[in-house]
């Protein structure tokens, strides 16, 4: 007789010991963990129910109803504009990434120095600036490349329109679209490349296939599911890009759906809550049907990597495309980042923007305008720093002890709940949280509209799935035994967290604050529907600014919104490359 | 303490896991145990065999699904009444596979952190850190960084965190398996050496069947998640009890036969004729049969042997391997494999004389032997 099969009994006690009995059990970090786990899954959820009950229960607002306005007002063309721009600009990347993470990882392209940055280039020329960047070198008429574009055509003789080049249209949309998508595609299928086990490429060549072939018929067959993967990565990424449809879209009459959602939240009174959340209902719906494919796929697709590390491909030589290929590099590196932050720069030190750059007549004066008459931007830029230096590091706290309390206790339920709840945010738009926000929020009981808290509370929210992301990662660096150890040793679970995996995490954890610190300063989306005059950030201001058309203060902005941002990525990773070499 | 009760005592332990595609996979199945205090107990068996799943619910960091551990006469694990207590206060050394030092803590502050925990005094701590770096010979390390000691260096020190405040009882998971062979022929007996000299219960998890032969006590054999036999080592390679024990440890040759006759010598009808057999030497009571036999129990010669007893076989292939030679030789249809010290100058293609003590075969049931070969 096998004492294993429980009875109803039994199993409803393990149920309640693996719920309770091992959550709550030892000791105060577990209380710890938990609490930090529902304040921040209470965050998380009160305001989507708080939104959903107001608007479809307390207000009777009626789908049919709304999707009967969205024909009438003619929002189907933005669903067009949005499933072209960003279709198009998904496949473009697609390509390109894919192309670039092969010339990286296989073959004899070199420029290591450069080629890291590449996927970090989002972070180093945040989008806004990026487009702001691009209006300024490629608007007709006053477009620094129009200039160049007619300088050089002057040379020979012939007369070029000063309009050859507009960023303003579907074509400049999807352009600029695609520079920021192909960085999210070159990671997914590069870090595949990089742990395909080279074998199979090599045995592919050793059976008499050349270069080509293999490429055709072994590796672009085995990272096919990762080329997929980081498509889909691309679309949640696009679809919640609110900056570039914002800045370029708008002048063009091209509006995206993020764009008209925000419209419908901050420039009608009353906002037009109910069909803004219909609309960012719509994207959060493709977004999870996009993540669940993704988990089919890459729960699907049969990896076959290599165990242990440095193994040496023999790379790919390239021979006389080499040249080529560096040029196509270099000339990606120049469009998304050296261009438009060099336009900036420039626009940010001319008197007025013009196309003719005149070195002598360079000022400072946008900058004092900004950051030391203007009360009004130098808060914002005070705010910003201010609320990403706490919000990051909030963040980062919280989510090391919610990634440490789910490693430590996994298989119960209580962290399953932990997990999927930090989770939520990455799978939602936004939009959708902008929007939960300010209803929640705003008004009673928490009376939270226009203060520093609420954007705190929601940068905190919209970040937390990278955070929580960063967290673990570094934790698991640090390994399971070492914790253990500490276990063994009679250490509890919070003394073993304060005293060996935290001080281990450490590393892992401030370049995770980084990346927040860099996102929350940065953010637009949130920031748009939730600051105000009385709790200005730059997001905000820039679209402000850009509402008016002051482009040399935009310029003055932008420029130092990068360098600080760019500053603090190329420190850490610095710093993590330097820690990454030297053993502890 | 009652020196006749166990130190340590599983009952009917059981763990299953459940797989991402759904299905339940029981990691250890119903094992019941007893380890006495100052036994060397190996765990031993295939991956996935459950061994390191029994060790970590020892030790608390896995929770069993069913059963009971009692540890010096104490439940730590008990289904029935709900009683699990945490790792941290079942006061038990442990020994990790990556030995799990510290890397931000110098050697000693590595050894002083379980006293520490323990709420130890000040006094006592130091005269204790300062014995056990002594006794492990890494006194003049204290000061210094894990990533700055060797391997064994590392091993002793990690020892000596495991055993400084634990209830003599240390749980090796896979300790030398990261090391080079020589290094951890050298690391297995110092640590042999260690456990003799200290007493500690220590239980060992490995798949190397060598480390297990040369520390154990006591070898469990576990597969498929249940105890398949437990012995000492020379019983459990000697007189395995099934085809998969056999199997598992050492390498054998299996001949199918038929079991006939009975009392105090059996026979059984083989490919090789008919093989009279010791009745103590058989394992079985089914008709069906594999009777296994060790290759270094095999002589080969180029002559007859004196009894006249044994079959000529033919060189299929020879090996050098240092202290012996191994050989495949084919007898008939059947091919046997033998290591023998002796006859370098045999070579391929020769006839030969292979030989047997009829007391170093084991008949064992021939269930389960379709798997194996």
């Amino acid at each position: 007789m096998s004492a294993t099969a429980g009875t109803p009994a039994q199993d409803n006690k393990s149920l309640i010991h693996r719920f309770a009995g091992q959550a709550l059990g030892s000791g105060w970090f577990s209380i710890v963990a938990m609490l930090c786990s529902v304040i921040v899954g209470l965050l998380i959820i009160y305001p989507l129910l708080v939104v959903t009950f107001n608007v479809f229960i307390r207000d009777g607002a009626s789908v049919p109803e709304l999707l009967h306005q969205i024909v009438d007002d003619g929002l189907i063309e933005i669903f067009v504009n949005t499933v072209v721009v960003i279709g198009t600009s998904i496949v473009l990347a697609a390509m390109i990434g894919s192309l670039f993470a092969w010339l990286v990882e296989r073959t004899d392209i070199g420029m290591a120095g450069l080629t890291r940055f590449l996927p970090m280039l989002p972070l180093l020329v945040p989008p806004i600036a990026g487009a702001i960047g691009w209006v300024l070198l490629a608007s007709p008429r006053s477009g620094f490349l129009n200039q160049w574009w007619q300088d050089i055509a002057g040379l020979f003789g012939v007369q070029a329109s000063n309009t050859t080049i507009d960023v303003y249209n579907i074509a400049g949309l999807v352009f600029v679209f695609t520079i920021y998508l192909v960085p999210n595609i070159f990671l997914t299928v590069s870090s595949h490349l990089r742990n395909l086990d080279p074998a199979l490429e090599e045995a592919a060549r050793i059976s008499g296939a050349g270069v080509w072939k293999t490429l055709l018929t072994v590796t672009i067959p085995s990272v096919k599911p990762a080329i997929f993967a980081g498509m889909i990565i691309a679309l949640i990424m696009g679809l919640s890009l609110f900056s570039l449809p914002a800045v370029i879209g708008t002048p063009a009459s091209i509006e995206l759906l993020a764009v008209h959602i925000v419209q419908l939240m901050i420039a009608s009174y009353p906002p037009q809550t109910g069909m803004a959340l219909l609309l960012a209902l719509v994207l959060v719906a493709v977004i999870g049907t996009a993540s669940w494919l993704q988990s089919r796929v890459l729960a699907s697709s049969n990896f076959s990597t290599i165990g242990g590390r440095g193994i040496k491909v023999a790379a790919v030589q390239l021979g006389g495309y080499r040249i080529l290929a560096r040029m196509l590099l270099l000339f990606y590196l120049a469009i998304s980042s050296v261009l438009p932050l060099f336009a900036l720069v420039v626009v940010s030190v001319q008197p007025f923007w013009t196309p003719v750059i005149k070195v002598q007549d360079f000022v400072l004066a946008h900058y004092k305008s900004v950051f030391i008459d203007t009360d009004y931007s130098q808060s914002a830029v005070l705010n910003s720093i201010g609320l990403g230096i706490v919000g990051a590091a909030l963040g980062m706290i919280v989510a090391a002890i919610i990634a440490f309390y789910i490693d430590r206790n996994r298989n119960t339920l209580a962290s399953a709940a932990v997990d999927s709840v930090t989770k939520l945010p990455g799978a939602m738009s936004h939009l959708v949280i902008g929007i939960a926000f300010v209803v929640a929020f705003s008004g009673a009981p928490f009376f939270l509209y226009g203060t520093m808290a609420i954007l705190l509370l929601a940068y905190i929210v919209l970040y937390i799935p990278q955070a929580t992301l960063s967290a673990s990662a570094s934790l698991t660096q640090v390994g399971r035994q070492l914790t253990e150890a500490a276990l063994m040793s009679g250490a509890s679970q919070g003394t073993a967290f304060i005293r060996i995996t935290l001080p281990l995490m450490l590393p892992g954890l401030v370049a995770g604050w980084t990346l927040l610190f860099v996102l929350m300063s940065g953010d637009i989306t949130a920031s748009a529907m939730l600051a105000g005059n009385r709790n200005p950030v730059v997001g905000f201001v820039i679209l402000d600014l850009w509402a008016n058309g002051s482009f040399p203060q935009l310029a003055a902005l932008g420029t130092v919104t990068t360098l600080i941002s760019s500053t603090l990525v190329l420190i850490t990773m610095h710093i993590s490359r330097q820690s990454m070499r030297s053993p502890v | 303490m009652d020196n006749d009760a166990p130190h340590i005592r599983i009952s009917n332990v059981s763990k299953h896991f459940v797989r991402r595609d759904g299905t339940a996979v029981r990691a250890i199945d119903g094992i019941s145990l007893d380890i006495q205090q100052g036994e060397f107990l190996v765990l031993l068996g295939p991956s996935g065999c459950g061994k390191t799943t029994l060790l970590r619910s020892i030790a608390g960091l896995e929770s069993p699904d069913s059963g009971a551990i009692i540890i010096d006469g104490q439940p730590v694990y008990d289904f029935a009444s709900g009683v699990n207590v945490t790792p941290e206060k079942r006061k038990i050394g442990m020994m990790f596979q990556s030995y799990a030092l510290w890397p931000h803590m110098t050697i000693e502050e590595n050894v002083k952190f379980p006293m520490q925990m323990r709420g130890v005094g000040k006094d006592e701590t130091r005269e204790k850190i300062d014995h056990v770096l002594a006794m492990m010979h890494v006194a003049d390390l204290a000061q210094q960084y894990p990533g700055q000691l060797s391997g064994g260096q590392q091993q002793r020190v990690a020892l000596a965190r495991a055993i400084v405040c634990s209830n003599h009882l240390v749980l090796f998971d896979e300790p030398l398996s990261n090391v080079d062979a020589k290094v951890r022929e050298h690391l297995r007996i110092e640590l042999s050496l260690m456990q003799r000299k200290l007493g500690f219960t220590a239980i060992y998890v490995t798949h190397d069947q060598e480390e297990a032969m040369a520390l154990a006590d006591r070898v469990v054999v576990l597969g498929e998640g249940k105890v398949w036999q437990a012995g000492h080592p020379e019983e459990v390679y000697r007189r395995p009890v099934d085809v998969r024990v056999a199997d598992f440890i050492g390498s054998a040759n299996f001949f199918r036969g038929t079991l006939t006759g009975n009392g105090a010598e059996r026979r059984v009808e083989t490919s090789l004729g008919t093989l009279t057999v010791p009745e103590n030497r058989v394992r079985t009571s089914d008709r069906d049969v594999v009777v296994m036999s060790r290759p270094e129990r095999w002589r080969v010669a180029a002559q007859a042997p004196g009894s006249g007893e044994g079959w000529v076989g033919k060189i299929a292939a020879v090996a050098f391997m240092g202290p012996h030679s191994e050989f495949l030789i084919e007898i008939g249809d059947q091919v046997v494999r033998i290591r023998d010290q002796a006859a370098s100058v045999l070579k391929v293609g020769a006839e030969v004389w292979c030989s047997i003590d009829m007391a170093d075969l084991q008949v064992l049931s021939a269930q389960g032997f379709e798997g194996i070969e």
